[in-house]
């Protein structure tokens, strides 16, 4: 076995070694450059790798642990959060809203209350009872073409949020959930799904309502029943900032 | 049962971000992909660290994926077979009893590609029958449980030069027979 059968019976042994992984980490570097300039090398090592992967097909597979799915959910999706964040939420799709058409909607309902970047009050104190109504704190949402626009209250008793639809309805088959999306939390919180009736009453925990001062509210469009992970997963169709009314 | 179409397709959807997709793609392929990262490793929870990289891998690069020329399956296997042997290879102590886990029970890919990988395999089996038994161990041994050249010398008592030469000639023997 002195004399090759046939040129390129090196490099297809080396495509071979390659693939079983066979090489340190000189050799592979080596290789790799040349792959990457030679398709006649990739397309044998292709054809290797065919070959070998037949193999395998003696592998029994196992199931792997159910909570590995989350974990690779969270690690390759987390970032998405992001997405939520309230610069995002606020220049984005606020921004844009204000930009296109549904200017009046926005401007009247948001621009003049609008006190961010100042303190916030938080909570509604309580005196005597009662919620002052000085401290009364709301959202208006409005998706970018107005179609959608609705009216979240804090409730006098501070323990729900009102939301009031005035335009707007999830598409068939699909619900309208709203979030809170808060500078201390790292992920949205699920507020609740918006019922069909035009005004509803969600419940708010104080925990919760401890964070409204400086708070986006967002809906986005989910499956029947809500997001069925505990984070929104649709498109987010409005969102606004929590402000003092 | 998931086809090869199947999972092409998920690919695609990938490449384009389709958070869906990747789920999909990980219910249908992740039994296999962990076979194969425990049959390398030989430790269930490395097995698991790998095959949440793997998943990262191919979230990352299914954009690239059709370069390769490579069908859907090969290519998953092949980034899980290479991660877990990159694995394997960063541990402090190489181990050498690897046979543990070799049983070759019956697996349970889909139809479409239980019959593409039956005649694959039939005919590497049969290429691999050629070579003496030993050799052919070797070849089977470097594939399946990411053994080194040091690891198969090991297993077969010789010294790692005579395993280099053995296993080169055995490859040239192989393909000379693929290509019949």
């Amino acid at each position: 076995m002195t004399q090759l059968p046939f040129p390129g019976d090196d490099a297809s042994t080396e495509a071979a070694e390659y693939a079983l992984h066979l090489m340190g980490p000189g050799e592979r570097a080596e290789f790799e450059a040349r792959l990457a300039v030679s398709g006649a090398l990739r397309a044998e090592l292709a054809r290797w790798q065919e070959a070998f992967v037949a193999l395998a097909a003696d592998i029994v597979p196992v199931a792997p642990p159910a909570a590995l799915r989350p974990a690779i959910e969270g690690r390759i999706f987390g970032k998405e959060r992001r997405r939520w964040s309230l610069p995002g939420l606020v220049g984005g799709t606020l921004g844009g809203g204000l930009v296109a058409g549904a200017v009046l909607v926005v401007a009247v309902l948001v621009l003049p209350q609008s006190r961010l970047g100042m303190p916030e009050p938080g909570v509604p104190e309580r005196s005597g009872g009662t919620v002052r109504e000085a401290a009364g704190l709301g959202a208006d949402l409005a998706s970018e073409d107005g179609a959608l626009r609705v009216a979240v209250r804090l409730a006098a008793d501070g323990e729900a949020l009102t939301v009031t639809r005035a335009s707007g309805a999830p598409a068939p088959g699909r619900a309208l959930e709203l979030w809170l999306i808060a500078e201390t939390e790292e992920a949205p919180i699920s507020l609740g799904v918006l019922p069909d009736a035009r005004t509803a009453r969600l419940g708010l925990p104080p925990a919760l309502a401890a964070m409204l001062g400086t708070a986006v509210l967002a809906i986005s469009d989910e499956p029947e029943g809500g997001s069925p992970t505990g984070a929104p997963t649709g498109a987010v169709l409005a969102a606004g900032p929590i402000t003092p009314l | 049962m998931t086809t090869t179409t199947d999972i092409e397709f998920m690919i695609g959807r990938i490449a384009t971000g389709d958070r869906q997709a990747f789920l999909s793609l990980y219910d249908a392929t992740s039994a296999k992909l962990f076979g194969v990262c425990l049959r390398v490793l030989d430790d269930r929870a490395d097995a698991e660290d790998v095959l949440q990289e793997v998943f990262v891998k191919v979230w990352r690069n299914a954009g690239h994926y059709t370069a390769n020329g490579l069908s859907p399956m090969t290519w998953l296997i092949t980034v899980a077979r290479n991660s877990a042997i990159d694995r394997k290879r960063a541990r402090k102590a190489p181990a050498y009893d690897i046979d543990t886990v070799s049983g070759l029970a019956d697996g349970a890919p889909g139809p479409e590609m239980a019959a593409i990988a039956a005649s694959e395999a039939a005919r590497i089996g049969a290429c691999l029958a050629e070579l003496e038994a030993a050799r052919a161990g070797a070849v089977r041994g470097a594939y399946l449980d990411g053994m080194s050249y040091a690891e198969l010398a090991h297993r077969h008592d010789v010294p790692l030069n005579t395993m280099r030469t053995w296993l080169r000639r055995s490859l040239q023997k192989l393909r000379e027979c693929l290509s019949r």
